[in-house]
């Protein structure tokens, strides 16, 4: 991995691109929801499975290939003709039923059984979920994410800045967003792991963010007097770069590995979580920090008073002397002065 | 100080102790959700069947003239050491019931739950299966999960009956049945002949019950009445006597006998149980077939173990000999997060599975940030120990906050979840703190050892520059 020609990558300057390549992403998975809402089946904008709706689901082996028709034929009889039947398109005795009604669905299943062939009870799986269920869960899950998202902010905001805390969070949205999008685009179906998916990508997001914040504190506190604020911005983000680059890549080695061996019943999980990981990566380096950059210009403040006061709560260690950046001029270094840096380090690590 | 820092060592070493010891206890015995293993669970609503003005009425007063009784009761000694067989007697005035009964009678109470669940236990154990979980969620739900069974209806059918208690005589005809049975209670009596107590059931029944009961005693004396729980029985005291007041006990021998104020407490909520005051309806039903999960556990097993060999491999190509240490790391962070979740009795599902994935990357994470500080810091012309300290004391920073961040929105998560959420949830803290443990007295450590034993570097090796 060359890391000289990422360093002198200026991302910084190029940050209203930036911002607006994100921003038509995020307008194109709204719009993806939007046409969603009203122009297709599902007349929602995402496909909520019946962990959301309440329903039954139903897979089932049957011990012939099915037909759709006679299925949709013997699903008629008990009133349920707007039910969801999907075969399977290798395995012909497979078929895949969704009643939005949970009233008669053991006498359908006798009824199947009667027209279709014996059913495998093996391999079946059957859920039914009541609606009472389905709107506790929708509600927990806005309220959960929405409470989560909140105590984030207050962290990052305590940490280091609430202008800090509020970039996060808009990126946390971004990747949030364009994650649905794709998921409403392929019709993926939103259960229970779906829900862990997305919030595994808002906590991954959110790590990657705070390791290139902590960057950005640091080389604020240890800046040189002539440094602007997008200078440092920009050297914190290409210093970070392989950083979060190789943690990316590891992370999708780990997931292709698990999708490819796993096999279905994790690949609508694997497909969220591989594209909330990629917009999660890319949003730390390119919308978090130019985020700031923009802020900062229009304020025309210096930025000491975006982010000196949050270093000195945070680390209440402003009397340091030497700084680590000093890259220019390597020193001899004794030690002695070796020691007395890494005591002082440390406290301050203890500390927080 | 230029030290090799054994401590950190020690605390590895004591780690990885537990760890394997927490792996070689549980190896068998592996939790699976339904989603992998198959299985039934169920979500039951429990409501309030209404009584009858005249039974809450008689209830209340009857509650007025009991007297509650602390607990430190059952640590009474006794100086019976022998059990004798259960034997039904008239009860006398110094019978004080330790229940406290449910005080309004549309409102549903913890007791009533648990009442309800050691009757379900009961029923479902008696379909031969194991590892049957019921667990009370909120203040009127019931969770039961069957791992491993298949059969929704017949779980359902045993689950919605109502439970018909009998009392019936040695030649097996009913004497009387748990409709007329008032209630039944776990209390302390005085044993006639000395100071002590010892444990029995009450039961109270009512006028229709107290003349069959009466009946049935006084053509028994000094015979069994057997007392049936559906199709099994419960237990068979001896009748001493006749019993004509409407009121017994059943007693259980010893008072200091741990068994029998513990079998008499479960028999007085399973006979209470068996004129359970509660509709359950169902409110969630899910059946996975036992062979669908069998393959997903298999191919996930060599699907985490081939992601974890492509995860060192990559380290290795990118950061050299720190990525063998990173290798190294990443092998031993898996041992101690598996033997952390299997301490913890963790279910592994899918959405536990992505929680794992998702905390690998944060354990690979915690050694990339600090192999990238260290080629910074050298870089600047620093010795290498110099580097190391720096350059662990500095990405310590960004791992700690980006870590806890990311454990206090997974604490929102786990106290306001459903129990799916919950266990992706614990399941990334856990793999949190196994990263952090791993890199903070793992790669602290090696890279410290390394760094005073070698101060003349080989720098290709390391993939260092100056």
């Amino acid at each position: 991995m060359n890391i000289r020609p990422i360093l002198e990558w200026n991302i910084v300057g190029k940050s209203k691109g930036f911002l607006s390549i994100s921003g038509i992403m995020v307008a194109a998975s709204l719009l993806i929801m939007l046409f969603n809402t009203f122009f297709s089946p599902m007349k929602s904008p995402l496909n909520f499975g019946i962990d959301f709706t309440g329903g039954v689901l139903m897979n089932l082996d049957f011990d012939k290939e099915v037909q759709e028709s006679k299925i949709r034929e013997v699903l008629s009889t008990f009133n349920q003709a707007n039910a969801t039947i999907q075969l399977d398109q290798r395995n012909k005795k497979h078929a895949m039923i969704r009643l939005s009604d949970v009233e008669n669905k053991d006498q359908i299943i006798v009824a199947l059984e009667k027209e279709l062939g014996t059913i495998n009870k093996d391999t079946q799986s059957i859920e039914v979920i009541g609606p009472v269920i389905g709107a506790e869960l929708r509600k927990n899950a806005i309220l959960t994410v929405t409470l989560a998202l909140l105590l984030i902010l207050i962290y990052i905001a305590f940490r280091f800045h609430w202008k800090h805390g509020l970039a996060g969070i808009l990126a946390l949205l971004h990747d949030t967003l364009i994650a649905l999008g794709v998921v409403s685009l392929f019709r993926i179906q939103i259960n229970t792991p779906a829900v862990a998916a997305v919030l595994s990508i808002v906590a991954y997001s959110l790590q990657d963010t705070i390791v290139i914040l902590d960057r950005l504190r640091e080389n604020i506190k240890y800046r040189k007097g002539n440094q602007t604020f997008a200078q440092i911005a920009n050297k914190s983000v290409v210093e970070s770069w392989t950083r979060s680059f190789n943690t990316s890549m590891t992370t999708v080695v780990g997931i292709a590995a698990l999708t490819i061996f796993a096999g279905a019943s994790l690949l609508d999980f694997c497909i969220i979580l591989l594209v909330g990981m990629l917009v999660g990566t890319y949003s730390s380096i390119y919308i978090v920090v130019p985020l700031l950059v923009v802020w900062e210009k229009k304020e025309e403040q210096a930025m000491e008073s975006l982010i000196v006061p949050a270093v000195a709560t945070a680390t209440g260690n402003t009397a340091r002397t030497r700084t680590f950046t000093d890259s220019a001029y390597p020193s001899q270094k004794t030690d002695e002065t070796e020691k007395t840096v890494v005591i002082k380090k440390k406290k301050t690590v203890r500390r927080r | 100080m230029k030290r090799i820092k054994w401590e950190q060592l020690v605390i590895l070493l004591l780690a990885i102790g537990l760890a394997f010891l927490s792996i070689y206890s549980y190896r068998n015995d592996v939790r699976y959700g339904l989603d992998l293993q198959g299985g039934v669970h169920l979500v039951l609503h429990a409501e309030p069947i209404e009584k009858t003005a005249e039974e809450t009425a008689t209830e209340e007063k009857k509650e007025t003239t009991e007297t509650t009784e602390t607990k430190e009761t059952s640590e009474t000694p006794a100086t019976e050491e022998t059990t004798p067989p259960p034997t039904t007697t008239e009860t006398d005035n110094t019978v004080t019931n330790e229940d406290m009964e449910a005080l309004e009678p549309k409102k549903l109470t913890v007791e009533d739950l648990e009442k309800a669940r050691s009757v379900l236990e009961k029923r479902i154990n008696s379909l031969g299966v194991s590892e049957t979980s019921i667990s009370i969620q909120g203040n009127d739900r019931l969770i039961v999960d069957i791992p491993g069974f298949s059969d929704i209806d017949q779980a359902k059918k045993i689950i919605g009956k109502l439970a018909v208690l009998t009392f019936k005589d040695e030649a097996g005809s009913v004497i009387v049945d748990g409709k007329d049975l008032k209630n039944a209670s776990f209390a302390f009596q005085a044993v006639k002949d000395g100071g002590t107590r010892e444990p029995v059931v009450q039961l109270e029944w009512n006028a229709a019950g107290k003349k069959k009961f009466a009946d049935g005693t006084a053509a028994n004396v000094g015979k069994t009445i057997k007392i049936f729980l559906d199709e099994e029985e419960l237990m068979a005291p001896t009748v001493n006597e006749a019993i004509t007041g409407g009121n017994a006990v059943i007693t259980f021998g010893g008072a200091k006998n741990e068994d029998a104020i513990r079998s008499a407490q479960e028999t007085a909520a399973l006979l209470r149980g068996g004129s359970l005051p509660l509709k359950l309806t169902f409110l969630e039903e899910r059946i996975v077939g036992p062979s669908l999960g069998k393959d997903t556990i298999n191919n996930t097993k060599i699907g985490a173990i081939v992601a974890i060999l492509a995860v060192m491999l990559y380290m290795i190509i990118c950061y050299k000999m720190f990525g063998v240490i990173g290798a190294f790391a990443l092998l031993l962070y898996a041992f101690l997060y598996l033997g952390f979740l299997l301490a913890i009795r963790s279910v592994f599902s899918l959405p536990a599975i992505g929680a794992a994935i998702l905390s690998i990357g944060g354990a690979v994470d915690s050694n990339v940030i600090v192999f990238e500080r260290i080629k910074e810091d050298y870089k600047t012309g620093r010795t290498l120990f110099s580097s190391v300290s720096s350059g662990f004391a500095h990405g310590w920073t960004a791992i700690f906050d980006s870590n806890f961040a990311m454990i206090l929105a997974m604490i929102v998560l786990w106290s306001l979840g459903t129990p799916t959420i919950k266990g992706f949830a614990i399941t990334l803290i856990s793999g949190i703190v196994a990263a952090l443990i791993t890199s903070y007295f793992f790669t602290r450590f090696i890279l410290n050892v390394i760094a005073i034993t070698n101060p003349k570097i080989n720098e290709k090796l390391f993939g260092l520059k100056r």
